[in-house]
């Protein structure tokens, strides 16, 4: 998992860290960081698919 | 699905399953996701995938010394140990202390470093914290077995404001094209929330793809391989928040 997320720019990686375990919805996330929402959405979504990406590529499955 | 709400869908997935939507968005995406249940496959796996944010950053593979650290950190009475790596600094750090052996449970079966399923003791540590008061305690709830369900018993672990986590035990054998699903039933609609394989030596903790609320049954049903949108068989376990 260290591997996946170190193929993150740091912007996203922040954000996945803060949405993930802050329990602040993304709205709130959006005023935390003086960011615009859609911004914030768009680095979730971009994260969230390079992890996965991470592990479709090297043919290992996501568990759960 | 119609073009807007196909969008909409998608507008809220990521944050769904990074589990950062409002109460009020929360339940829009799952009345979608209600009226279409071949979607539920892409939504788990993106809960999956973001249940990985759990295991981040560690600074080398976790070993099962890590993971002897961790429980003897979160059994030790009142003092608080500081852990050396850095995730379970983070961990306890966001959610406080009981909360973080709770968390451990869902971290090692959504590990994808093939960490072992919990042992014994590491259940029954658990156990031993819903005695000990603290901010953020998580619910441990024991699960009622059904005559078909033979000695299994389970617990649901619920940590607040993050997603359930099952833990069971001396499941019977299931065959080889079935699967162990998860069900939360809000009023008489059961969703699917989550599939594991049981294992018949060690207790198993299966992640649940759905939060469960107040009122809710939680259940678990022998589906075939893969799950299915309605249960198929009778539950063989169940509980009731």
């Amino acid at each position: 998992m260290h591997e996946a997320l170190k193929t993150l720019p740091s912007e996203q990686l922040n954000i996945l860290e803060l949405a993930y375990f802050s329990g602040y919805t993304h709205v709130e996330i959006a005023g935390l960081l003086g960011l615009p929402l859609g911004t914030v959405k768009g680095r979730m979504r971009l994260g969230l698919k390079k992890i996965k990406d991470y592990f479709d590529s090297r043919d290992m499955a996501v568990p759960g | 699905m119609s073009d807007t709400g196909r969008e909409r869908f998608d507008e809220l997935l990521d944050a769904y399953a990074l589990g950062v939507l409002s109460e009020e968005e929360r339940r829009e995406f799952e009345e979608h996701l209600a009226a279409r249940p071949e979607l539920q496959a892409e939504v788990d796996e993106l809960v999956a995938v973001a249940g990985l944010l759990a295991l981040s950053p560690v600074e080398q593979e976790p070993s099962p010394e890590l993971r002897r650290r961790l429980m003897r950190t979160v059994r030790a009475e009142g003092a608080v140990q500081e852990p050396a790596r850095p995730l379970f600094d983070r961990l306890r750090g966001m959610f406080g202390y009981q909360a973080l052996a709770a968390g451990a449970a869902a971290v090692a079966i959504i590990g994808l470093l093939s960490w072992n399923v919990l042992l014994q003791g590491e259940i029954q540590d658990l156990r031993d914290l819903r005695s000990q008061p603290a901010a953020s305690d998580p619910r441990v709830l024991e699960l009622q077995a059904a005559e078909n369900a033979g000695a299994a018993s389970g617990e649901l672990i619920v940590l607040e404001g993050r997603r359930g986590v099952l833990v069971t035990k001396d499941m019977p054998r299931i065959a080889e094209d079935q699967v162990c699903q998860i069900w939360v039933i809000e009023g008489d609609k059961p969703r699917p929330s989550g599939l594991f394989e049981p294992d018949e030596e060690n207790p198993v903790a299966a992640p649940m793809t759905r939060s469960p609320h107040k009122g809710d049954v939680v259940a678990v049903t022998v589906e075939p391989e893969g799950g299915s949108p309605e249960p198929t068989s009778d539950p063989m376990l169940t509980t009731q928040l």
